[in-house]
């Protein structure tokens, strides 16, 4: 796998985008797993394999709320490494990438989230007696040194991602058979975490029943195809 | 650009420095400083500095409806309002806001926006990606300014004037439209990506999804049995198979 | 139909607790015992429009709440109680011991002179005491902010 300088900068500089977008700036949905897989399978030249590893990604997205100041992972920047990786493989191999790479660097996105978090509260700390007097310049240099240090996050997150594509493109997946278990595991999990998700989150009454009849109409949908 | 013009556009960052003690206090403080400094510029720097070190206190709020909180306590700031009542009121503020923003945005707009995206993929392509990122956005500024205004205008008063608003009942709305886009979606994204797979391997699979589902939603089990740990757990099996097969 | 979740949670009502909690414990009724609040009418307007349709918020005091827990605990709709610090939970369990047996952490913040126990939960020492105290009594305590996270006992809490 070559890749030209131009690309691996708007690779590297769209998954920072994206990483960045999930909590600190400007959350406008771009670090959702369809949104930042579709421009990544673009950029690659492959947007229906952008696609498919975003549709996969999203369902187990979908199973996220991020409520209050909960953990969770991120799913963004994962998109984005294995769109990647799947723009560089066999077309059917999509979902199952979409699994073996996404899965993993969300992980590590919401796990390198996490230390952002500690790290700003350190930064706060610092600076405790300027905030506890009202010093607007610390709260403004919070706020940048918060922004520059997500910043940092995702595209170290992102160029992890990089790695993690290099090494997978010289997987030969020719020499290996019944692939298509890999991404009928990949797609299972992830519909475990919407169903689930979509269970728990619509709770009894009229969302359940909302729930219901979109099930039956979409399933009426996929057999009279 | 006039500070509520800058209030808006900081509001848009107002989690970047979040932290688990604060949460995003410090953001909050950061979208209200531009208003607070117009509206003390005559006064003492420590009545001020007072203003700014209270609107940096704990803070918990959806982020889009943050904007409702820091244009009430500016208003509260400007009508004098005394500074541990304002403190309160901050505190009161941030876990209805985020109930309410919850319900609307992260239960709400956006797994209704998504999941009519995963949708209507197969037949719109990426051009359904777009719309879903553009109507979003347009939504997301007009609930920021909306908030912040009411926020402005009502002060103290803001609880009722959102009980009065169109936010309560838009919510239970958008999570019924929510409910009813992941529905559709999920047979619709699984015949998507699984169009390869044999015909038997698709009822061996279902019987797998639906065990595991029941299993994350079961008291007893939710907390263990996750959707990614399932598809990890599956992948790992799946490789172990396909590596012997190699 | 007993209450089906006894939250700390100094955020009170929010979205932990409304959906995160709320949807699959299908809660139809919030008691939210505080002393400020019940006083409060505007910040009772507040959580009023923090709950969903179809779920009941009831507002108490420390007192008033004392004489009503079995009323609530026999209420035909699934309800949490809720309160915003230890020492009001401590109370409603010290009245009534037979409602009040397992004792949720959902965040009790930063806050000196309180030290961090997990991201969500920070004690002091006199909170930990009352902790000790209240499973001494035989309350099951257990921290856990959602109920998809993992709950981390008491024990393990202040480890």
């Amino acid at each position: 796998m070559t890749i030209e300088p131009l690309v691996l900068v708007a690779w590297l500089g769209w998954g920072t985008l994206v990483g960045i977008d999930l909590v600190t700036v400007p959350q406008g949905l771009l670090s959702r797993p369809i949104v930042a897989a579709s421009v990544t399978g673009l950029l690659f030249g492959d947007p229906v394999v952008g696609l498919t590893v975003g549709m996969t990604l999203e369902l187990y997205a979908l199973d996220v709320l991020p409520i209050g100041a909960a953990r969770y992972p991120d799913f963004g920047i994962a998109a984005v490494a294995a769109a990647a990786a799947a723009a560089h493989s066999p077309p059917a191999m999509a979902p199952a990438l979409a699994g073996l790479v996404g899965l993993p660097m969300a992980i590590l996105g919401g796990w390198s989230l996490h230390r952002l978090r500690r790290r700003n509260a350190m930064s706060v700390e610092r600076r405790l007696e300027r905030v506890a007097a009202g010093d607007a310049r610390a709260i403004w240099e919070l706020q940048r040194n918060g922004l520059a240090r997500d910043a940092a996050r995702s595209l170290a997150v992102t160029a992890i991602g990089v790695v993690v594509v290099v090494g997978i493109t010289h997987i030969p997946w020719q020499e290996f058979r019944h692939l298509e278990l890999l991404s009928g595991a990949a797609v299972a999990g992830g519909l475990v975490s919407v169903l689930s998700g979509a269970v728990r989150s619509t709770g009894d009454g009229a969302r359940r029943r909302w729930l219901v009849v979109g099930l039956g109409l979409g399933i009426f949908v996929v057999l009279i195809r | 650009m006039t500070p509520r013009a800058q209030a808006l556009l900081r509001l848009y960052g107002v989690q970047a420095s979040w932290t688990y003690e604060r949460l995003s206090g410090i953001g909050v403080a950061h979208a209200a400083a531009p208003m607070l400094r117009e509206h003390f510029a005559s006064q003492p720097a420590e009545v001020r500095r007072a203003a700014v070190a209270r609107s940096a206190e704990f803070f918990n709020s959806h982020p889009y409806l943050a904007g409702i909180a820091v244009g009430a306590i500016v208003k509260a700031e400007r009508d004098g309002v005394p500074g541990p009542v304002i403190s309160r009121f901050r505190t009161a503020l941030s876990g209805p806001l985020g109930a309410i923003g919850d319900q609307l945005i992260w239960a709400g707009e956006v797994p209704a926006l998504i999941g009519f995206t995963l949708a209507l993929v197969p037949w719109f392509g990426i051009w359904a990606v777009c719309m879903a990122v553009i109507l979003h956005n347009v939504l997301r500024f007009r609930l920021t300014a909306w908030g912040l205004d009411l926020g402005l205008r009502e002060g103290l008063q803001v609880g009722a004037a959102l009980q009065r608003s169109w936010l309560p009942r838009r919510a239970e709305d958008a999570q019924r439209l929510a409910a009813f886009a992941i529905g559709l979606a999920m047979p619709l994204a699984a015949w998507g990506l699984l169009a390869g797979l044999p015909r038997g391997g698709s009822f061996v699979m279902l019987a797998v999804v639906l065990l595991a589902s029941l299993l994350a939603v079961a008291p007893a089990t939710r907390s263990r049995v996750t959707g990614l740990r399932v598809g990890l757990i599956l992948l790992t099996v799946a490789l172990i198979f396909v590596g012997e097969f190699a | 139909m007993p209450l089906a979740l006894c939250r700390v949670d100094d955020r009170l009502v929010h979205g932990q607790v409304v959906i995160g909690w709320g949807r699959p414990l299908a809660i139809h009724l919030v008691v939210l015992v505080d002393d400020g609040v019940r006083q409060s009418e505007w910040e009772q307007s507040l959580y009023r429009m923090a709950v969903p349709q179809g779920v009941d918020i009831v507002f108490a005091s420390t007192a008033e709440a004392v004489t009503q827990l079995h009323e609530w605990a026999g209420d035909a709709r699934r309800g949490i109680l809720l309160t915003g610090d230890l020492e009001t939970m401590a109370a409603l369990h010290d009245a009534a011991p037979d409602v009040i047996r397992r004792i949720n952490l959902g965040g009790l913040h930063h806050r000196p002179p309180r030290r961090e126990r997990l991201r969500y939960v920070y004690l002091d020492e006199a909170e930990e005491q009352l902790l000790k105290r209240l499973a001494t009594d035989g309350v099951v305590i257990a921290a856990q902010d959602l109920p998809t996270s993992p709950p981390v006992p008491l024990a393990a809490l202040l480890a």
